[in-house]
């Protein structure tokens, strides 16, 4: 039974798929790069001989640090989901600056902690980067006009003097009502369901 | 490195000419002097010929010294004729002014990002109350285990799962509202929660509701928050 939900679960298998696709990035990237800088830097004759040659040997390398450093972050990153028992956009900022700072950790304690804040800043960076541009998205998309459906479960009798109350005002608390609760139709939202009040 | 190999040549010709003169010093004065004059002649030959060979590595070292002094001139001249090109005042200032935009952008990058995580935003607020509702709540512990996770969205990527899907709007008395749905998950099953809080009169998040709709062990549906207004006749 908790086979196939456990599989469900991203951590401990991310780890691996990160490292392969950081590979990927960096060899294909290291590769672009590597070949552009090799027809700038070989003689007029020989430059698709140079810029082959500068690829086959830089762009292993390239793909090898991409990978130590996806690798490192995805491992910090599921200790961060396991330690806070949720996933924000904290985790990946911790995450930056720990793979920074663990990667220098070599160099020495000051150089260390240069790397970890370097790490954080960039990856807080991109993670406000992402959110502001998710926010535009959203603002971008005109919020569709759809008739308020009609409750398909009639009103409690323990709900009617309630409503009963308000005589001007029990109409518009249940316009407020059911705007909280309308179905409107979203790509990213789910409205929640009409609850059925049984309890257990 | 050519003239110094040529120099030990020459050394070694002097010390055979050496030797030859020696021989020929014997051959004189056997036959017709006694034994000391002959010992004192030939070591007064040797220190002329010793004195003459000072004199030749004197001569070469001279040699040598002119050479390097030669050969290091064409090389140090243009170095000192580079006549410096002085930097106008229109240049230095569409310099500062690149300078300071690349600063501006540095600055709203840093607002931007602050603006958004220190300063955090309702949608992750909301959820980091909802999930800690839920994850203290016996009902739900009972049902999908202890250490419940909370993410955005079903899947692997990790972008998407740290999204949570929102909506903010307004009602008519101009209270904002700001509705979440995220998943949770625990060692037994998991679930779905929507939730959503509102802004009070005292500036502070309170629950509309929140609904958890498990679905994994068993479907169930759990209403944990259910905000009920405070009722007044007169009104």
């Amino acid at each position: 039974m908790g086979t196939p939900e456990t599989s469900r679960e991203p951590c401990p298998d991310r780890i691996l798929d990160d490292i392969g696709g950081a590979f990927g990035m960096g060899a294909v990237g290291g590769s672009a790069f590597h070949f552009l800088k090799g027809l700038y830097n070989s003689p007029k004759g020989d430059r698709f001989v140079g810029a082959t040659q500068a690829v086959r040997l830089n762009a292993p390398r390239v793909g090898g640090s991409f990978a130590v450093w996806g690798g490192l972050f995805s491992a910090f990153d599921c200790t961060m989901v396991y330690a806070r028992q949720k996933e924000d956009p904290w985790n990946s900022i911790v995450a930056g600056a720990a793979t920074g700072g663990f990667l220098s950790m070599r160099q020495g304690l000051g150089a260390s902690a240069r790397s970890a804040a370097f790490g954080g800043v960039l990856l807080a960076l991109i993670e406000g980067a992402g959110i502001m541009l998710n926010k535009f998205l959203s603002a971008q998309q005109p919020m569709p006009m759809i008739m308020d459906e009609p409750q398909p479960q009639p009103p409690q009798s323990s709900e009617q003097p309630w409503l009963g109350g308000w005589f001007g005002g029990g109409n518009r608390e249940e316009t407020a009502g059911s705007g909280g609760s309308e179905t409107k139709i979203l790509e990213s939202f789910d409205a929640p369901p009409v609850p059925n009040f049984e309890y257990k | 490195m050519f003239r110094r190999i040529l120099s030990h040549h020459r050394t070694l010709s002097a010390c055979a000419h050496n030797a030859t003169t020696r021989s020929l010093a014997t051959r004189r004065h056997a036959p017709n002097v006694p034994p000391p004059p002959s010992f004192l002649i030939p070591r007064s030959r040797p220190l002329s010929s010793k004195t003459s060979q000072s004199n030749e590595a004197a001569e070469s070292s001279n040699k040598a010294k002119k050479d390097v002094a030669n050969v290091e001139d064409p090389f140090s001249a243009p170095t000192y004729n580079i006549p410096e090109k002085p930097v106008t005042f229109v240049e230095g200032a569409s310099y500062s002014v690149v300078i300071l935009a690349g600063l501006g952008i540095a600055a709203a990058a840093g607002y931007a990002v602050f603006k958004e995580l220190i300063f955090q935003p309702k949608e992750y607020k909301i959820y980091n109350k909802a999930l800690k509702r839920i994850q203290d709540d016996g009902q739900v512990r009972v049902r999908i285990g202890f250490p419940i996770t909370g993410y955005g969205q079903e899947s692997r990527n990790r972008a998407a799962r740290q999204r949570i899907p929102h909506r903010v709007w307004t009602d008519e008395e101009g209270v904002e509202h700001v509705e979440v749905n995220f998943y949770i998950r625990g060692p037994h099953g998991h679930g779905k929660v929507f939730a959503e809080m509102f802004k009070g009169t005292d500036n502070e998040w309170k629950f509309t509701y929140l609904i958890v709709e498990i679905r994994a062990p068993s479907t169930a549906q759990i209403i944990l928050e259910s905000y009920i207004p405070s009722y007044s006749p007169t009104k």
